[in-house]
């Protein structure tokens, strides 16, 4: 029997609305202890803004973060799964097109995230996880 | 065979100075690829920043981009031998929650070995790795 996602994900992270200033992310990320926070723009979920996109997108750019809005940083195109796809499809997802974390989204609403670490120890998928380079270049 | 702890670190660990800038120390890790860099003070090893601690010891506090990055270092560092089994380093972080260990070989230190490094392993079940760890799922991984 194959692993559903919702087997293995974690909770679904804070959203946000995407106007919200890159430094309001990094207090939500502190507060909460987490690492991604989800962003929306005009009630849809557009996007994930995660602590290293902060480093690299603001901090290695000379980026204020108190005017530079979540928006404009996170990706332009986002990959969501649903709770009952399997593991395999998150872990196609993740190779394919190189991202970390993938939101889980139920009836348009986000109820979790799944992360290559979570990916990577659910032992099934380890293997053909072992291609992913340790740090992406991006997400 | 058991995996060496060499066989999954990132060799040739990246420092910055502790005087230099928090920018400075987000570009090593943009330009290297990398999520943690060492910082050295006086020719020493003072600790350790990841990508995260930027955020959320600088950022999140509203310490600016041309403030020094070394007081945002996390210190007591635990380090692992080159030469012991991955299996080690997993126990390692599981014991002190931390998710990357310095890897110490003649007394120098010789690499990175990161969480992530250990996941995406040949066979992470084999060095002790489970979904139980509860740090997994939180930060940078």
């Amino acid at each position: 029997m194959t692993t559903k996602l919702r087997d293995i994900m974690g909770p679904a992270p804070v959203s946000m609305a995407a106007t919200e200033p890159v430094s309001a992310a990094a207090k939500v990320m502190k507060e909460h202890g987490i690492g991604t926070v989800l962003i929306v723009a005009d009630g849809r979920l557009s996007g994930l803004v995660t602590d290293r996109d902060i480093a690299l997108r603001v901090l290695a750019d000379n980026r204020d973060p108190a005017t530079t809005r979540v928006g404009d940083i996170c990706g332009a195109e986002l990959a969501v799964l649903g709770p009952d796809d399997d593991v395999d499809q998150a872990a196609r997802l993740v190779r394919e097109r190189a991202v970390r974390r993938i939101p889980v989204v139920q009836d348009g609403t986000p109820v979790g995230v799944v992360s290559i670490g979570d990916l990577a120890l659910n032992k099934d998928q380890a293997p053909a996880l072992s291609c992913v380079p340790a740090v992406p270049p991006d997400m | 065979m058991n995996a060496k702890v060499r066989d999954v670190m990132t060799p040739g660990p990246i420092g910055v100075d502790y005087y230099q800038s928090i920018g400075t120390a987000a570009r090593t890790m943009r330009d290297w690829g990398v999520g943690a860099v060492l910082v050295v003070s006086d020719q020493a090893l003072y600790g350790l920043v990841t990508d995260r601690d930027l955020v959320v010891r600088a950022v999140a506090e509203s310490v600016g981009p041309d403030e020094p990055v070394g007081p945002l270092s996390s210190r007591d560092l635990v380090g692992v031998n080159a030469d012991d089994d991955a299996s080690v380093a997993a126990q390692l972080m599981r014991e002190h929650a931390v998710r990357r260990l310095p890897v110490i070989e003649d007394g120098q230190v010789a690499g990175l070995v990161s969480l992530v490094d250990l996941t995406t392993a040949d066979d992470p079940a084999s060095i002790g790795l489970t979904s139980a760890m509860p740090f997994a799922r939180v930060g940078a991984g």
